[in-house]
């Protein structure tokens, strides 16, 4: 039942979100005609061509036909191209997913051994060099430390390529090797987050009663933080994860950027540039629809970790 | 006697510099029953940490505490660690929390098997199984698959107590174990927790408020206040001719039902007469609950169940059963803070069923919660939470004589009304709160555990509080508790409910002397008395 | 079971030295940020936004540059310190349409438990999967680039997270029996909010209120880093990275400064925040192990 309430809550918010941004991008004063078009066209020019836009019929009519298509992957073609928009997506993925994947997972391994580290040493000097860490992190804008690294790796110490993306069909670890440095500088801000959640995470969890019995059945401190604290504190921290994520894939947006990638972030911007408005929606329709796919799994997971959630 | 086990000798415990435990000396023999009896803050708690090694690391123990001719205190973490759960063991009040809730129930108890008596996963977890059959649970095969939360509140304290005793320990302290539950089930945890003590040899030390408790299971008693011992003896010399002017406080507080299985007959009430105050007819409280499955049907759970009674003006009307019983959703129909689902309410000729409009009753009915703690706002100063009703009212005139003249009604110094609530103790504030509910001169109070969360001498003094509010300012009063001494002490007449309904009704001294159901009656004889015929009930 | 302790006030802890110089470090520095932003108003060294073909580059401290020029000519120290007045601007304004709206929303939803409270907060949770940046993005495609645009995209994007933490914190404080007897004595549940809930979770929301602050800084750096933010030539942090980012290589002066400033100020919230935390939250933390 938790299951499908959760299946059926995912759905109804991807809706919610493509009608968001329908309306954003349809509301809000613009016309794609006249942008196509630039400034010297003729009225009867933008008039026939908002004709064959289908631009000249109501909302709820054009929101429907985008939808009926989106639903089939189809999601429009560009104004400037002419390309159709859902393959230039799926490719653009193709660097971006991984990207965002790959900085959560420096970021769990970064996070998750600093903030039990910290919480161990609660109040000595461990703890408060973590503290000092994690706050300059979180003060760092991401795309800072990218330059930085930048500097310091790719143009000081030629360790690492400073842009560009050979694609992953031509070759397999160049590719790889691109995409260290942007998923480290991503990386870098959000553990400072994290680490701090898992900290007091792990705080909160051993002042809990069930630590005390565990303790007194004679384990040992830190026998007491693995057997029983840290499952427990890890639920707290997932959802912060989940949540953290769309932070971390808007990151990617500012990002491919700093590291020229041809990534989905890229190609939004590119879409504002050249008033590509369709290109613009799909886009970040695929990635809201990609983050609410993460929170889904997140709380699926959180389940198997809590087992009262869904019990009552 | 017997060989001695613990020699606890000039204890102190301290935060800082200040004292929190000071020179408390004891012994305890071996297979020996000990008591330490005090109220909240007295150091009881404190004490059982010491002698665990488990104070929270701010706080100092000195002193010395020799176990098995071992000095405890300064003995390393290691060898604390084989001490704690194998020779000594603890049982904590509030077993939903002091059980992990995302570990089943079987591995927390196989836990100290396999730490200290290298049992193997299975081995352990047979004898886990075998362990809680011994505590009474039903298919411990099942529930050794359990999480907590899928557990009643008896049945978690059974399995700590399960726990505690997995590996045979010489010593195990148990405090408050049983605070948090009804009194049917505090009964049978206390019997069963007795029963393994004995089976298998171990002394207890049972830290708890509760005199009869104590005097049911212990041989003998320390009497602890404000971190120092004031009295120790035997139970039954130290209850029945304490030497001490506080414990003689303490045991004066114990309720008359408590005292012997001979519930004194109160005389019957004068008969009622008159219109009713309070009119409740057939009143239905449902709630539904989330489907936890596609193809079962959502859960209702049923608060009140087709309830009906009649209160009338000037009495004190009693209403008693144990947590689920739908009692305070009674309380809060009355006060319109809930709506019933169905069937009809009148207060004071004011229709508070579905849909009415309910600012009439604002001036009639008043209520007292049971949380001191939670029921002021910590935000607000105690003039402007008094005068709050008023304000909320539009009520004319002088608020603040009104807010002076109500504290002193409650024997409050008028000169608190720029303080907070936090600046007050318990018993303070829940005569803050009295006078707060008196505020629109209302003519029903409906007091919903209003002694429960305090100390047993508190509870005394409120009670005779609220005795004289009521003749004072003429209230009809709604009395709530589980306590069944309480409502024996307060009330005229009284009804007992029981899942939602109403099992049994009557004048306290028939329904308390000679109950009708058996209900009533397991709940009479589940209320401790000082001569422990309750264990067996 | 809970072990009550005394506070001890009169010997200070080494870890509340330690929180206290939190709070004295995060006040210091954004005093000194919000005195250069007032100063900026009046004097700067150079013209920040005059253009001088004749002195691309400079390094620091030449020609009385004390922190050089960019490719452009444009003192950067003029720019940075006129940079901070963006950046707080962009700061309050942001946060202030966060909380005017998201407070409302997240109290209505906590006093109205039930369908309201549902569908409220599942619009929240949508528009929560709308990162800022993303947000502007779309925002800046309809309409145009601009501060204000930026500023307005952040604001919206964090009226859920207010919404939010505000409706968190009040739960528990309407499950409380203060508010059921306020109900009983005739306070509907508008006022309840107002005058018993807000002011038990103020403490909870002002600590938030700083951490959105920094979060604002950093996002409006980022937009103006893609572009899509402050325009030209208006100064702004992150636009002088984006205009630093093509020289990076050559001078990393460029891209430091700008990025320094920008971690100062937001470091300074967060400190300042923890301080606050602490300050309103005195209970002494009681470790069980």
């Amino acid at each position: 039942m938790y299951v499908v309430r959760r299946v059926g809550v995912f759905l109804v918010s991807l809706l919610t979100a493509s009608i968001l941004v329908f309306v954003v991008m349809s509301i809000l004063p613009g016309d794609p005609a006249r942008v196509i078009l630039g400034t010297q066209a003729t009225p009867e020019a933008v008039e026939s061509l908002r004709e064959e836009l289908g631009l000249n019929r109501s909302l709820p009519t054009q929101y429907l036909d985008w939808l009926s298509h989106a639903v089939r992957g189809d999601l429009g073609e560009s104004v400037f191209t002419g390309q159709a928009i859902g393959p230039q997506v799926a490719n653009r993925l193709k660097i971006t997913a991984p990207l965002a994947l790959m900085a959560l997972t420096f970021t769990v391994l970064l996070s998750f051994p600093l903030g039990v580290f910290a919480a161990a040493r609660h109040r000595q000097a461990g703890d408060n060099i973590v503290s000092v860490i994690s706050q300059l992190g979180l003060a760092i804008p991401a795309f800072w430390a990218g330059l930085m690294l930048v500097t310091l790796f790719a143009v000081r110490l030629r360790w690492f390529p400073a842009g560009g993306f050979p694609g992953w069909g031509d070759s397999f670890f160049g590719s790889l090797k691109a995409l260290l440095l942007p998923a480290l500088s991503l990386a870098i801000v959000q553990s400072a987050i994290i680490t701090r959640y898992v900290r007091s995470a792990v705080l909160e969890t051993l002042r809990e009663d069930y630590i005390r019995t565990a303790r007194s059945k004679g384990l040992t401190r830190s026998q007491a933080l693995w057997r029983h604290g840290l499952r427990n504190a890890a639920i707290p921290v997932l959802t912060i994860l989940g949540l953290q994520f769309a932070a971390l894939l808007s990151g990617t947006v500012v990002i491919e950027s700093v590291f020229v990638l041809p990534g989905l972030g890229r190609m939004l911007l590119d879409g504002i540039t050249r008033r590509d408005l369709p290109l613009v929606q799909g886009g970040a329709f695929v990635i809201v629809a990609f983050i609410l796919l993460i929170n889904l799994i997140v709380d699926l997971t959180y389940r198997l970790l809590d087992p009262r959630v869904g019990a009552r | 006697m017997s060989a001695e086990l613990l020699r606890v000798d000039d204890l102190n415990v301290r935060v800082g510099s200040t004292p929190l435990v000071q020179g408390v000396s004891f012994t305890l023999g071996r297979g020996e029953r000990l008591g330490i009896i005090g109220e909240s803050g007295s150091g009881k708690t404190l004490t059982a940490l010491s002698i665990m090694g488990l104070l929270p690391d701010n706080l100092d123990a000195s002193g010395s505490i020799q176990f098995d001719g071992t000095e405890l205190l300064g003995l390393s973490e290691d060898d604390l660690c084989e001490v704690r759960g194998n020779a000594i063991s603890m049982i904590f009040q509030e077993p939903m929390t002091a059980l992990n809730p995302v570990m089943r129930i079987g591995k927390q108890i196989a836990e100290p098997l396999k730490l200290h008596q290298g049992l193997s996963s299975r081995e352990a977890a047979d004898t886990a199984v075998r362990l809680l059959d011994s505590v009474g649970i039903d298919r411990p095969e099942s529930r050794v698959r359990s999480f907590a939360h899928e557990l009643s509140g008896g049945q978690r304290q059974r399995a700590m107590i399960a726990m505690a005793l997995a590996c045979g320990p010489d010593l195990v302290i148990a405090d408050e174990p049983t605070t948090a539950l009804d009194v049917t089930v505090q009964a049978k945890v206390l019997g069963v927790l007795k029963e393994q003590v004995v089976a298998n040899d171990a002394a207890l030390i049972l830290i708890t408020h509760d005199l009869p408790v104590v005097s049911a299971i212990t041989e003998r008693v320390l009497v602890l206040r404000g971190g120092t011992v004031v009295e120790q003896g035997p139970t039954d010399v130290v209850f029945g001719r304490p030497a001490d002017d506080y414990t003689t406080q303490l045991v004066d507080a114990v309720p008359p039902m408590s005292t012997t299985a001979n519930v004194a007959l109160k005389p019957a009430p004068e008969p009622v007469v008159g219109t009713p105050l309070v009119s409740v007819r057939d009143v239905h409280k449902h709630y539904r609950l989330r489907r936890a499955r596609l193809r079962e049907p959502a859960m209702v759970v049923k608060a009140l169940d087709g309830v009906s009674l009649d209160i009338y003006p000037g009495e004190t009307f009693g209403v008693v059963g144990e947590s689920g019983s739908g009692k305070s959703t009674l309380a809060r129909i009355m006060v319109g803070l809930n709506r019933p689902t169905s069937g009809s309410v009148v207060v004071d000729g004011i229709d508070v069923s579905a849909g009415s409009d309910l600012r009439p009753l604002r001036d009639v009915a008043q209520m007292v919660f049971q949380d001191p703690m939670g029921s002021l706002d910590p935000r607000m100063r105690i003039g402007d939470i008094i005068a709050e009703p008023l304000r909320s009212l539009g009520t004319a005139g002088d608020h603040s004589q009104r807010v002076r003249t109500l504290l002193d009604a409650v024997s409050m110094p008028a000169n608190i009304a720029d303080r907070y609530p936090h600046e007050f103790s318990g018993g303070q504030r829940q005569r803050i709160a009295i006078a707060r509910a008196l505020a629109p001169n209302p003519t029903l109070l409906i007091a919903d555990e209003p002694v429960s969360a305090l100390d047993m001498s508190v509870q005394t003094v409120t009670l005779d509080l609220l005795k004289q509010l009521k003749e004072q300012f003429e209230l009809t009063m709604v009395f709530i508790s589980h306590d069944l001494s309480v409502v024996h002490e307060i009330c005229e007449r009284v009804i007992v409910m029981e899942r939602g309904a109403i099992v049994e009704r009557g004048d306290v001294g028939q329904v308390f002397g000679r109950p009708s159901t058996t209900y009533t009656e397991s709940l009479i004889n589940s209320i401790p008395r000082l001569d422990g015929g309750f264990l067996n009930a | 079971m809970s072990i009550t302790v005394p506070d001890q006030t009169d010997q200070p802890g080494r870890s509340r030295q330690w929180r206290r110089a939190n709070f004295v470090a995060g006040l210091s520095i954004l005093s000194v940020v919000v005195a250069t932003a007032i100063l900026s108003f009046f004097w700067t060294p150079f013209d920040p936004t005059r253009v001088d073909s004749s002195k691309p580059l400079l390094s620091m401290g030449q020609q009385g540059h004390l922190l050089g020029t960019d490719q452009f000519g444009r003192d950067l120290l003029s720019q940075i310190m006129v940079g901070s007045q963006t950046a707080l601007f962009v700061g309050i304004l942001a946060v202030s349409i966060a909380i005017v709206i998201g407070i409302p929303i997240g109290g209505f939803a906590a006093a109205h438990r039930g369908l309201v409270e549902d569908v409220v907060m599942r619009i929240s949770d949508v528009i929560y999967a709308f990162p800022p940046v993303l947000l502007a993005i779309l925002l800046v495609a309809a309409v145009s680039p601009g501060t204000g645009s930026a500023m307005i995209a952040i604001g919206i994007a964090y009226i859920p997270i207010v919404a939010r933490v505000t409706r968190g914190a009040s739960l528990s404080i309407f499950e409380r029996d203060f508010v059921a007897a306020a109900r009983s004595y005739g306070r509907g549940q508008t006022f309840i909010f107002f005058r018993h809930v807000l002011p038990n979770i103020l403490s909870v929301l002002i600590v938030q209120m700083t951490v959105l602050f920094s979060l604002a800084i950093l996002a409006e750096a980022a937009l103006s880093f893609l572009g899509i933010g402050t325009q030209p030539p208006t100064p702004s942090w992150g636009r002088s990275l984006r205009d630093a980012q093509t020289f990076v290589q050559l001078t990393p002066r460029l891209a430091i400064w700008p990025g320094l400033a920008i971690a100062l100020t937001v470091l300074g919230f967060n400190l300042l925040g923890d301080g606050v935390r602490d300050a309103l939250d005195p209970k002494l933390e009681v470790d069980r192990l």
